[in-house]
């Protein structure tokens, strides 16, 4: 139990630190698909584990193991994780879901917001143009999501780099950038761990959208060009201003490494191995869940073990009969224990 | 002075820009003049017609064509909610996706030399 699961951690921590850098060497479309399934597995996965750990503490609760009929002595004597573990991760488990969902309302409260503000604005998929001076300029996800800039963001840019700026919205709608950005930020509420991915995510969408952008135009520079004055014209505009709480770390940010990255040439090769890295971190970690549940499935069978004096008596072990029906039935069971391994003893650790 | 490839859609954006940030209303030719580059006449009258018909725009006889503007004014409450909705911060404006986010000190300098940095005809 505790070899799988330190395996599992293990592998959930390498793809929370290897995540961020191997999506840095990807495709930008490759590395949000990729990082975005991979945060979503392992939020899942966080939450198996936890729940697997917690079970064992859980299912000794009088209430729990009179409801699974299992033996409370028996689940003592072979609880293969120590209690106080077990108790500290099912409460991190509640913590876990429950800031989840409030950070899924959050979002969700959001997006009503938005539609709300939205809605008046024109009709959809057109861009919208309010008259102020603040330069501006976003897509909005919601209904079939509209293009809203301001005149003095208009007035910023030269028409050319216009074109680069409706480009690069317009790739934000049609490849669902949002929801992406969206499914990554509930992942990392709830395994905290996944923060980076999910900047990652919000980094790797932009370049996406600038990339898809360079290639409809046909003109990386011109992208590059637009993203520098645009960002230099907000910032000017900005002085003097005091910059919003969280703003730096949420959208469009990082602009000097997008504009680098368009300077550069078109990144090519190498896709494969950071690939296979991801995927095979995730493979670990999907099968030490597997073995993880297969031993909690173990220890509960056996505790409710349908040998009579286990079930209900609670008292010590029955005539030699039960033990040795016990004792086949617990190696048919997990294939990895040593034959004639003695079923109270408590393990060590 | 442009002429860049010009993708599918992003025409009608372009001529929503040009009317929104012109101060009077705008012929046809006129407006394919501030757009620049190798476009027909009669490409950007389509476009011009169309705003009009989904309601974008308004026109107005000015010789022998119509003079186009755009729809006068989403309202002014429209710009005051969205300085709220961006100013908001957290969820509000993560489901935006903004062209441009907040740049530090660093980051204003790095982009200046960047754009001041002559453009090399070919790739490295």
């Amino acid at each position: 139990m505790t070899g799988p699961c330190l395996v599992g951690l293990l592998a959930i921590l390498a793809f929370g630190a290897l995540g961020p850098r191997l999506g840095r060497r990807l495709r930008p479309a490759l590395a949000t698909r990729l990082l975005v399934a991979g945060a979503v597995a392992v939020a899942v996965l966080t939450v198996v584990f936890m729940a697997l750990v917690g079970v064992t503490a859980v299912a000794q609760l009088p209430a729990v193991a009179r409801y699974g009929q299992w033996s409370r002595p028996v689940l003592d004597q072979t609880d293969p994780v120590p209690v106080w573990l077990a108790a500290t991760c099912t409460a991190l488990l509640a913590l876990a879901l429950l800031y989840g969902l409030y950070a899924l309302a959050r979002r969700c409260r959001a997006l009503v917001a938005l539609h709300r503000t939205c809605r008046g604005m024109g009709p959809a998929r057109s861009i919208i143009v309010l008259r102020t001076d603040r330069p501006e300029a976003f897509a909005t996800p919601v209904g079939r999501g509209r293009i809203v800039v301001t005149t003095g963001m208009l007035r910023a840019l030269r028409p050319p780099e216009r074109r680069a700026l409706f480009a690069h919205e317009t790739a934000h709608l049609a490849h669902h950038h949002a929801w992406w950005t969206a499914a990554a930020d509930l992942a990392a509420a709830v395994n905290p761990l996944l923060g980076p991915t999910a900047r990652a995510v919000s980094h790797a969408v932009e370049r996406w959208a600038d990339e898809s952008a360079a290639a409809a135009l046909a003109d990386r520079r011109l992208v590059a060009r637009a993203l520098a004055r645009a960002a230099l014209h907000v910032d000017a505009s900005r002085r003097g201003r005091p910059v919003p709480a969280g703003a730096l770390d949420v959208v469009g940010g990082d602009v000097p490494a997008r504009v680098r990255a368009l300077l550069a040439p078109v990144p090519r090769g190498g896709q494969l191995l950071p690939v296979l890295a991801l995927a095979g971190l995730l493979a670990v970690s999907m099968a030490s869940a597997g073995t993880a549940r297969a031993r909690v499935d173990h220890f509960l069978d056996h505790a409710g073990a349908p040998s009579a004096p286990y079930r209900h008596g609670g008292g010590p072990a029955g005539p030699g009969t039960d033990r040795a029906d016990l004792r086949d039935s617990l190696q048919t069971a997990v294939s990895d224990r040593p034959p004639g391994w003695p079923v109270v003893r408590r393990r060590r650790r | 002075m442009d002429d860049g490839r010009r993708p599918r859609g992003t025409l009608e954006q372009e001529v929503v820009a040009v009317l929104a940030t012109s101060a009077r209303p705008l012929t046809p030719a006129e407006v394919r003049r501030r757009l620049g580059g190798p476009l027909a006449y009669t490409t950007v009258m389509t476009v011009l017609a169309r705003l009009y018909d989904k309601g974008m725009a308004t026109r107005q006889r000015s010789g022998r064509a119509f003079a186009y503007r755009a729809v006068p004014d989403l309202a002014e409450i429209t710009a005051r909610q969205m300085q709220r909705l961006l100013d908001a911060g957290g969820d509000r404006t993560a489901v935006l996706s903004r062209f441009v986010g907040v740049l530090s000190d660093d980051d204003e300098a790095v982009l200046a030399g960047l754009l001041r940095r002559p453009q090399p005809e070919t790739a490295r």
